[in-house]
Formats: C-alpha cells, structure tokens, sequence
C-alpha cells in the first residue's frame, strides 16, 4: 500500500496545489487574477522539484495499475514547460481581450494531472480516466473565450468529435478486454503472445482504440477536427494544445504499444507508417495554402504528429527518446511562435494573424520580429536551432531501425515545410505594411518569448547535454 | 441469452449512436447519440464481465458512467454559449470556418 501511495505522489501534490488554486482564485481581485497563473508556476515547479527521478527508478503502483518512472518524469517535464510557458504568455492576452479569469489557469494547471495519470497509467481504465480529465479540460478551454463566436464553435466541434473518439477508442477497449480478460498492460500482451492475433473480435478491438489514439494525436485521416479547433480556439491556448496533449497522447501511445501491443509490433508499425506518411505530406501540403498564420501553424501542427509518429514506427530506443527530446524542443518553439502570434493587433480588422499582418513588422518591432523569426526557422529544422537537433534525431532513429523509405519522405517534408515558415519571415522582413499593425510586448509575454528563445538556441547550439538528460531518463 | 446476444445488441446501439453523430445536424441530438455510443460501451463491460468472471469491467462502468457525466455538464455549458452568441445549435449553421 505504501508504495501505491508513492507512485502517485506526484499526482496528489499537483492536486492539492490545484485545489489551493482553486481558494486563491477565490480570494484575489478581479484585476489581480495573473496571481493565479503565477501559484500555479511556482505550484507546478515546485512538484518537478519534489518529485525527481533518484537513478533509473520505477514505482508500480496499486496492482501494476500505473507506474512512476522516469519515462513519466521526462513528460511531466513537457507538461510543465508547456503549461509554464502558456501561462506567461496568456497573462496579457487574456487582459486584451477581457476575458482575464481566474479559472483558466486553474483548469489548464487540472488537465495537466489527466496528462500525468495518462503517461503513467499501465492499465486501460486509468488510461481512460487520464484522457478524459484531460479532455474535458481541454474542451472547457478552447471555448473559453464565451463572447467570441470562433471560440464557441471551437469549443463545440472540440467536444463533439472528441467525445466522439473517446466512444470509439472504448468500444475497441471493450473488445481487447473481451478478448484478454484484463484492462492490465502486461495481461494482455502475455495473452496476445499465447493467442495470437489473428482472431477477428481483437482486430477490430485494436484497430479501433490505435483510431481513437490517432483522433487525439490529429494524425490523417483523423486530423479533420484540428485546423478548425487549433484556429479558434484563444491564441495561448492553441499553442498549449499543439503541444501538451498531443505529448500526453503519444507518451500513453508508446507505453501501450510498446508493453501491451509487443507481440503485434509488425501490425501497429504498418498501421502508423501509412498514418506518418499521410500525415506528415498532408499537413505541409496544405498548409502552404493558407493565409491565416494560425491557420498555417494548426496544420503545421499536424504534420509535426507526423515526424513524431517516425520515431514511434522506428519502434527502438533512440526513437522513443527522440521523440520526448523533440515534444521538448516542439514546445518551446511552438509556444513561443503562438505567444507573439497572441499580441498580435489590428487595428479595427477580426481576423487578426493573417499573413498580411507580418507585412513591415521588422522595423517596428525588431526584437519581436526576431524571435518570431527564430521560431519559424526553428520549425523548419534549420540548423543551427533546436527544431533541427529534434528532426535529426528522429530521422536517424528511424535509419536505425531500416527506414530509410521513412526518413527519406520525412527529409522532403520538412524542405516542403520550408516554404511556409519561410513566407512569414519574408513577410516580415521584405515587405511593406498595408495597415496599422503592431506586436505589444507586455512584460510577461516578453518574459515567455526570451525563455522560449534562450532554450531554441541552447538546445540548437549545445545539444549533447540536452540529449544526455533525455538518454538518463528514458531507459 | 449467450454472450453474443449482448454484443449484438451493444454493436446495433453503438451503430444508432455512431450514424446519430455523423448524420444528425441537431447538437443536442448529436449529444444524445454520443451518450448512446458510452452506453453500448458500458453493455459490452457489463457483459464480457459477467461472461469472465471478473469484476473489473463492471468497476469500469462506474468509471464510464462518471466520466459520460461530467461530459454532460461541460458539453451542454458548451452548446449554450453557442445558443446565446449565434442563436442556432444546428452544426451546418456553425460553420465560421470553412473546409
């Protein structure tokens, strides 16, 4: 029972702090409501700090229901650099557009618990029970903004198809526990082994939950959900959700096929090589074609789920701590990107990110303009930045493990994806403004922006130690 | 009654749910038909459990039940902020973005 308690440990610290949060929103002023974002940093810090990894350690937990370790540990990392770097960056934006509440750091800071339970969960119900707290959470928040009519529907469509997914990821559930007799990782893969899988009820039962994963991680032709939601929902949040869930997702995605799914690894590695490739072309494709710069990065966000599936089809170490490395690197760059985005002003025109509104930016605001262009080069994997470190090692895990084919589709992607990154520098740099447009860089969106861009260039320049730590951590 | 007999039956509703969601234009209607989908998942638990022997597809139901709940409550929250800015809460009319 004693070490039950300790494999969740982290989880009950981060839910008492949540609930602190909770009596903080409540007792601070309307005007002061940032407070609540800046206890729920130091709450969030303080829970990595107690709770880091002694050595290679494992804690399983309540009958091999869950497990800490430091594979949680390293996306628990994620979790706290997105959510630290969103909050910083939703401060100003939330008081812009009146919509500065207490609750929305509260029930960003929850979702993160849902996450953590997900990462570690080696059974389907609290997989189930993680996912769930998680997106309902992220419902809640892509319509936030109640007033604005984008964020409603952002909100709705959000909801429906999530629910949606969720039905179709327990319907298969249901069946791998028909099949196996047990919601336990480790049950069911020993009964895939003696079993096989052939038979057609356990199938159709895993098909339909990797669909369900494939729903929450927007990989082609299950995406059709995230340009939609990723446009409308408020800036800070969409940045948050490009990185954070989707992390979560492909951290509880690995675990399960790598324990529960082994015997049946040459299925599943088909299954997400055709879902790489389609996902990776598709999201770049289109993407050139857009306009909107938060639309262009929604589906850069998509094709970015594709380089990350290659290091999940590579199927070998160096591919699942390429891919914790690269959801590490994707943050910063990532969230940065939708930081500036979100201070991002019009003068009197509603659809605010669109390409035309970079036009000129560079001599208003120098330093801004060369953040923004330090992400877009980030995201296009030029070195010397940290996106490149994060592309390399991916595309020579999947070397390693033969796919050259892979590797070869994801080079060409990434020079496609060149093109669109490239156009908002050009934007920015070479032409002249049309109208009225300005980046206003408040002190805390400052502050992200520097963090964001002081770990792209450390990451890019100095990557051995980065990668060292992540080696430490994912065993 | 043999256990096919209520996979049968939880596939026909998960069917109903899964064609309300996709065909249904009413929000509220395509809620309705999401709920169905958990409830055929919960008949299926509640049948391989009896059929097992083992109680943790039924613990599992509760688990469903509570989550299908909470969903409830932020998914109508949801559809009320939409009915109060744009009046309507037929799908086809939310269409600020296109393709």
């Amino acid at each position: 029972m004693g070490q039950s308690i300790v494999s969740i440990l982290p989880e009950i610290l981060m839910t008492i702090f949540g609930l602190m949060l909770i009596v903080i929103d409540v007792m601070s002023k309307d005007e002061k409501k940032s407070g609540v974002g800046y206890f729920g940093i130091a709450f969030i810090l303080l829970t990595l700090l107690a709770s880091v990894p002694v050595g290679g350690f494992k804690i399983v937990g309540f009958d091999q229901m869950l497990v800490w370790d430091s594979y949680a540990y390293a996306f628990f990392i994620v979790f706290a650099i997105a959510y630290i770097l969103t909050t910083l960056g939703s401060v100003d934006y939330l008081k812009a557009n009146g919509i500065n509440k207490g609750e929305y750091y509260t029930i960003l800071y929850f979702s993160i618990i849902g996450m953590m339970f997900m990462v570690s969960a080696t059974d389907l119900s609290v997989l189930y029970l993680g996912l769930e707290t998680m997106a309902i959470a992220m419902y809640i928040m892509a319509g936030f903004n109640k007033k604005d009519k984008r964020s409603n529907e952002a909100g709705i469509k959000y909801f429906i198809i999530g629910a949606f997914s969720s039905g179709i990821l327990l319907y298969g559930l249901t069946y791998v526990y028909g099949y196996t007799g047990s919601t336990k990782y480790s049950v069911i893969a020993e009964m895939l082994r003696t079993n096989g899988v052939e038979n057609l009820n356990i199938k159709l039962g895993l098909v339909m939950m990797l669909a369900g994963f494939a729903f929450k991680i927007s990989a082609v032709p299950f995406h059709m959900w995230a340009p939609d939601v990723y446009s409308g929902a408020p800036t800070p949040v969409t940045g948050f959700m490009t990185v954070a869930p989707k992390a979560a997702a492909f951290g509880a995605l690995i675990r399960f096929v790598m324990v529960a799914l082994e015997p049946a690894s040459v299925q599943w590695q088909l299954f997400f090589s055709i879902l790489a490739v389609l996902t990776m072309t598709y999201g770049n494709l289109v993407a050139i074609a857009q306009n909107n710069v938060k639309r262009m990065l929604a589906y850069s966000a998509i094709s970015h789920a594709g380089y990350m599936l290659i290091g999940l089809v590579a199927a070998n170490d160096l591919g699942y701590k390429a891919i914790a490395l690269y959801m590490i690197i994707y943050g910063f760059m990532n969230i940065g990107a939708f930081t500036i985005l979100g201070q991002l002003k019009n003068k009197g025109i509603i659809d605010d990110e669109r390409l035309e509104s970079f036009a000129g930016l560079s001599k208003k605001h120098p330093l801004a303009s060369l953040a923004m262009l330090i992400f877009m080069f980030s995201l296009a994997g030029i070195p010397p930045l940290a996106g490149f470190v994060g592309k390399f090692y991916i595309f020579s895990a999947a070397i390693k493990s033969g796919l050259v084919w892979l590797a070869i589709v994801g080079v060409v992607n990434s020079a496609i994806a060149c093109y669109y990154y490239m156009r908002v520098t050009i934007y920015m740099y070479f032409k002249e403004a049309e109208y009225d447009a300005s980046i206003e860089m408040k002190p805390a969106s400052s502050i992200a922006t520097f963090i964001a861009v002081v770990f792209v260039l450390l990451i890019g320049v100095f990557p051995s130690f980065f990668i060292n730590i992540v080696k430490m951590m994912i065993v | 009654m043999t256990l096919q007999h209520y996979l049968a039956l939880s596939a026909i509703i998960f069917g109903i749910g899964m064609t309300g969601v996709l065909v249904r234009r009413n929000l509220i209607v395509m809620f309705m038909s999401l709920e169905l989908m958990l409830n055929a998942v919960n008949i299926n638990l509640a049948a391989f459990s009896k059929y097992l022997h083992a109680m943790n597809g039924q613990v599992f139901i509760v688990f469903v039940m509570a989550v299908a709940a909470a969903e409830a409550a932020v998914g109508l929250a949801l559809i009320i902020t939409l009915f109060k800015n744009k009046e309507t809460i037929n799908a086809d009319e939310v269409n600020f973005f296109k393709g």
